[in-house]
């Protein structure tokens, strides 16, 4: 897992919170819909998003493809990374 | 918002915006007598001119008794010439429809002065919660009104859009749920363009539902609107007063001292889960 999709993955944990198990690894593969993310907090992720990676990025990019990898590679196409 | 019982728990997203919702004592029809009156005085429209009225509202009272409390209200406030149309099944999004109905019935000649009035009582109208799409939106109880007529006075309707999409209408799968109303917004734009030529940068404002700010902005921003012209005050200040929103938000917005030359283009957009309306307006010189 690259480091954009780790600390996407833990802003899912915080966005999904209670929904998730806390012991619950997230993988590449996983569905932030499939996770049991509604579309509400589907809008959410992205303003995280948006903050955290400093990037414009859209609501299609995440509904296009929702899994982790995918949401990762929408990220990082979008010229977001990790600051260090 | 902290008596609404959805959110004794747990408080709204901050990035929601919502604060205060509005609740009427009376009935609808106590909301609708004000904005009919306030709208014709803005209009410098005699009462009597009117010959059409369009409501929009499903909280009329049932059978014999709305028709009884229509003639009332019209009759007192001088509107005796007023035909009284409903229409409804569109949601929030049925008064800004209901504006491009009258502005048509106008200009094929099928009417010369048409009242619009926007008015709902939550409790009535989506009774059991207040907190409605999802959490999306809070609703609160308002009104609104405009007059359209063949004057050039005040806000020329450039055109208008429709959209619904019946995939939206019940529960189904969160993903395919936010796609189909990704689509539906962007179908909604595109056939506004289409019918007016104009595009997203020629809009100083959009004048929406209040949904919940980052919703709508999520919602708009595909659809190639950026935050600035998303025009969000009252979200906060009256949450979702669900069909007459984008009235009210043209009517706040311009007594809060933005001018109609600095925005001389604005778009209303109505909302709801799966029907939306959009209509652009024109500010006529004064």
């Amino acid at each position: 897992m690259s480091p954009v999709e780790e600390r996407i993955a833990a802003i899912w944990r915080e966005i999904l919170g209670p929904d998730l198990a806390p012991e619950a690894a997230i993988g590449v593969e996983d569905d932030f819909f499939a996770l049991g993310g509604t579309s509400l907090q589907a809008m959410a992720l992205v303003q995280r998003l948006r903050e955290e990676f400093g990037i414009p990025l859209g609501l299609s990019a995440v509904v296009a493809d929702a899994t982790l990898g995918g949401v990762g590679a929408a990220v990082t196409s979008g010229g977001g990374a990790v600051r260090s | 918002m902290a008596d609404l019982p959805e959110y004794a728990a747990e408080p709204p997203r901050r990035a929601c915006a919502f604060d205060e919702y509005r609740l009427a004592r009376g009935s609808v029809l106590d909301l609708l007598r004000p904005a009919l009156r306030d709208a014709l005085a803005a209009a410098r429209t005699p009462p009597a001119a009117v010959d059409t009225v369009l409501f929009a509202t499903e909280s009329l009272p049932g059978g014999d008794a709305s028709q009884t409390a229509v003639a009332a209200l019209l009759d007192e406030l001088g509107m005796r010439n007023a035909y009284p149309l409903a229409l409804g099944l569109a949601d929030c999004s049925t008064a800004t429809a209901a504006l491009a109905v009258a502005a048509a019935l106008v200009t094929s000649g099928a009417a010369r002065t048409v009242a619009v009035a926007s008015g709902d009582l939550v409790r009535t109208a989506e009774p059991g919660s207040r907190v409605l799409l999802g959490g999306a939106a809070v609703g609160s109880d308002g009104a609104a009104a405009a007059v359209v007529s063949g004057r050039r006075y005040g806000w020329e309707v450039v055109g208008g859009a429709r959209q619904v999409c019946y995939d939206l209408v019940g529960p189904g799968p969160a993903a395919e749920r936010l796609q189909a109303q990704l689509m539906t917004y962007q179908e909604l734009f595109r056939g506004l363009w289409s019918a007016t030529g104009l595009t997203p940068g020629d809009v100083s404002a959009v004048l929406s539902s209040n949904l919940a700010a980052d919703v709508l902005q999520a919602f708009l921003g595909e659809a190639g609107f950026a935050p600035r012209q998303l025009y969000q005050d009252n979200v906060g200040r009256i949450a979702h007063c669900l069909g007459s929103d984008p009235l009210i938000n043209l009517t706040d917005r311009t007594k809060a001292g933005t001018t109609r030359s600095a925005y001389p283009v604005v778009a209303l957009l109505g909302s709801s889960a799966a029907h939306l309306a959009a209509v652009l307006l024109r500010a006529v010189e004064e």
